[in-house]
């Protein structure tokens, strides 16, 4: 398959009063053409700066310190405003959380849409309106002619969130990044969504960033994952080897967390304490504080990439060879069987 | 679990007047109970009344119409009601003669024994009657209907009882933690407000102790919101509601704005606590999966109607009304086989009139909102 986007060895950190933040510590992924990726970790884990990074938005406390994000044979991070804006919004686009906060309270639907398609490509007035009404009628708004002329208070969530959709699709990117697009929805209007962000996927051929905190959500979506935890990628792997043979303790801790429609338990699983200072990041394994399995090298060195498959690679001590043997726990084992063990 | 009430809403309706022309019914005619040491938990979509219903209980808003009982006793009547009851006192006063008096008489004395509401019904259809057979109304009845309008606007006050015995928890704990104030001001300020600490040092000394069971350090006794985790702060704001050591705690979204890996977190100490305290909840949410997980009960809202109710067994295993299927098809789950291949039932929201339709009981404990003839096409899928 073919790179689309190659992200090296990135380092990023914010000047605060308190400190320099290290919020990403050497975070390393490729997105294939047509490919969804899963980025998923809790608050504060870097998800979110890194798809700015890409983005080139990033706050002017940050620093790159180090590492390159290669789009189409150009380092993103050395580009100029201008060549920046070639890119941004028209050939890597993104969905924000809040599609309240999002769009312009002041200007109709069609006229925002139409705005970013004039920007990013010559075409007339009367031409690019067709294009918006098209637009509207796929990300399945209903009587498109008429909506162009709304507001966005005019409509409900699940629509402005179609509506920023649409925009985001005007100028036909090759990637779209999708932060956290459907936590401020209900459940209902969040299925609909995936799946219009899916079925689209498939229509247009585009790469897709899917940032998120709740596995439960991205199952559907993701043909890889990529779990984050305070600022480093710790494993990632195509998407059946993270829901069904994970090997970090984290990912068992956030799957864990997600609660188990199937069997009632006594006590929902929780990963125990919260993420790390970025300040002044721990010397060896971040989430060594928060394990069950620490090992003493935990504290003393970061471990590295450790192969279980050509597709599927673990940041963890626990999987080196010298280390005891972990399996992951029981309850999530006996959840998993039941989970293969049933016929769709 | 004990079966005795602790909450008891009856043909709750909360209107906002938006225009002169409309008005919108947020919650349009809801009955419930609420059990001691329970948790209850109303789910739906944004706009289905939930919350609305939660602010009802606790009196943010002055309700439109219907009863609440709380710990037997009632707490918050209808404008409407009062409306009818002062309408209905004034008629009165006009004056017929007759001799169906002593009739009317026994029938109040019997109205006495059932529920406000029905008993406000028939006091004005006997109102009516008496005016077209030009019957004069007693003076006695006319200061037993002033009796009533009174204790309808002393029960409607609210008083420091139930203002300690009911707390809620809020969605977003950083906007409903007051920035400029420290962790043992917000957390001590209803135990101040209601005089329950006579010196500084006694505040201190409680709000660490309930620090220390909500799983926060004493360090954090002099420290600002910002200081904390998302997670943190929501204990803050559980502290704050349980050291008033309330009977009925209201959770509106009190975990949706948190990370799923701290969800647990929070969900698992309000577990605790109540297995400690013996705390009723009122747990309102759209995330149906932790619902499941912390209930005894479910009632799904929509457009301001519980259109099903019942144990979460009843709930979750035989949902019968096609809101509450949709709800549940659609929450996702960490299995990528079964999500590939999922069908949503998809629930047609146009041209429903929840008006016609009747509670309906299934069994001792589940009921769901159905003219006849839905339920049978329903109880035939």
């Amino acid at each position: 398959m073919k790179k689309i986007l190659r992200v090296n060895d990135l380092r990023i950190s914010f000047k605060t009063n308190s400190g320099n933040v290290q919020a990403i510590r050497g975070v390393s992924f490729n997105l294939f053409k047509g490919e969804t990726l899963a980025i998923v970790g809790e608050s504060g884990s870097g998800k979110s700066v890194t798809t700015k990074a890409i983005m080139g938005m990033l706050a002017n406390n940050a620093t790159v310190e180090q590492g390159s994000i290669l789009f189409d044979g150009n380092d993103i991070l050395k580009l100029t405003k201008r060549e920046l804006t070639k890119i941004r919004g028209s050939r890597i686009s993104m969905i924000f959380q809040d599609p309240m906060t999002s769009l312009n309270p002041t200007m109709t639907i069609g006229k925002q849409i139409m705005e970013s398609m004039l920007e990013h490509r010559k075409m007339k007035r009367s031409d690019a309106k067709i294009k918006v009404i098209e637009l509207l009628d796929l990300v399945g708004i209903e009587s498109p002619s008429k909506r162009f002329k709304s507001y966005p208070h005019q409509l409900s969530g699940g629509m402005r969130q179609r509506v920023v959709i649409a925009i985001a699709l005007a100028s036909e990117p090759d990637i779209l990044i999708a932060d956290e697009p459907t936590t401020a929805l209900d459940v209902t209007i969040q299925s609909q969504i995936l799946e219009l962000i899916k079925e689209l996927q498939m229509k247009l051929k585009i790469s897709i960033i899917f940032i998120t905190h709740d596995l439960g959500v991205v199952a559907n979506m993701a043909d890889r994952v990529a779990v984050m935890y305070a600022g480093k990628i710790v494993e990632y792997g195509l998407s059946d080897e993270i829901y069904y043979d994970s090997k970090h303790p984290y990912t068992w801790g956030l799957l864990a967390s997600v609660p188990d429609m199937s069997t009632k338990v006594d006590m929902l699983y929780s990963i125990p304490g919260t993420t790390p200072n970025l300040i002044s990041p721990p010397v060896g394994d971040a989430f060594a504080y928060r394990s069950e399995h620490t090992l003493k090298i935990d504290f003393e060195e970061q471990p590295p990439f450790f192969k279980v498959s050509d597709t599927h690679y673990v940041a963890s001590w626990l999987l080196h060879e010298y280390a005891p043997k972990i399996e992951m726990p029981e309850h999530l084992q006996r959840r998993i069987k039941l989970m293969l063990s049933e016929e769709y | 679990m004990s079966r005795e009430v602790l909450l008891k809403v009856e043909n709750l309706k909360q209107h906002f007047k938006v225009s002169k022309k409309q008005t919108v019914m947020a919650v349009d005619g809801i009955s419930f109970e609420i059990f001691k040491g329970e948790t209850f938990s109303l789910v739906g979509e944004s706009g289905s009344g939930k919350s609305t219903t939660g602010r009802s209980i606790i009196k943010l808003y002055q309700i439109t119409d219907g009863e609440i009982y709380f710990n037997n006793k009632r707490i918050s009547i209808g404008d409407k009601q009062f409306k009818r009851l002062k309408h209905i006192i004034r008629e009165s006063k006009e004056g017929y003669d007759g001799k169906k008096i002593n009739e009317l008489r026994a029938e109040v004395k019997r109205l006495k024994s059932t529920t406000h509401t029905d008993r406000l019904k028939e006091y004005e259809e006997k109102l009516s009657n008496a005016i077209n057979t030009k019957v004069k109304i007693n003076h006695k009845d006319i200061e037993e209907l002033k009796l009533d309008l009174r204790q309808a606007q002393v029960d409607n006050m609210v008083d420091r009882d139930f203002r300690q015995k009911m707390q809620m928890i809020f969605q977003d704990p950083m906007a409903s933690l007051n920035p400029r104030k420290k962790v043992i001001d917000i957390i001590g300020q209803g135990l101040v407000v209601n005089g329950l600490v006579s010196s500084e040092k006694e505040k201190e000394e409680k709000v660490i102790a309930i620090l220390e069971k909500v799983g926060l350090l004493k360090d954090h006794l002099h420290r600002y919101p910002h200081q904390f985790s998302g997670g943190q702060r929501q204990r803050i704001g559980i502290a704050r509601a349980m050291i008033m050591n309330p009977d009925f705690v209201i959770a509106d979204e009190a975990i949706s704005a948190l990370d799923v890996s701290i969800q647990a977190q929070v969900i698992n100490l309000l577990k605790a606590l109540q297995e400690e305290t013996g705390v009723t909840y009122l747990f309102i949410a759209h995330d149906l999966s932790m619902v499941k997980y912390i209930s005894d009960r479910v009632g799904v809202m929509h457009k301001g109607h519980i259109v099903e109710m019942g144990t979460v067994e009843d709930v979750y295993e035989n949902p019968v009304h096609p809101y509450t299927k949709s709800l549940l098809s659609a929450i996702p789950e960490p299995n990528p086989r079964l999500e590939k291949v999922r069908k949503r039932d998809i629930y047609d929201q146009k041209n429903i009139n929840y008006t016609g339709g009747k509670i309906q009981h299934l069994s001792d404990t589940h009921t769901v909102l159905a003219t006849d003839y839905e339920l049978e096409k329903w109880l035939e899928k």
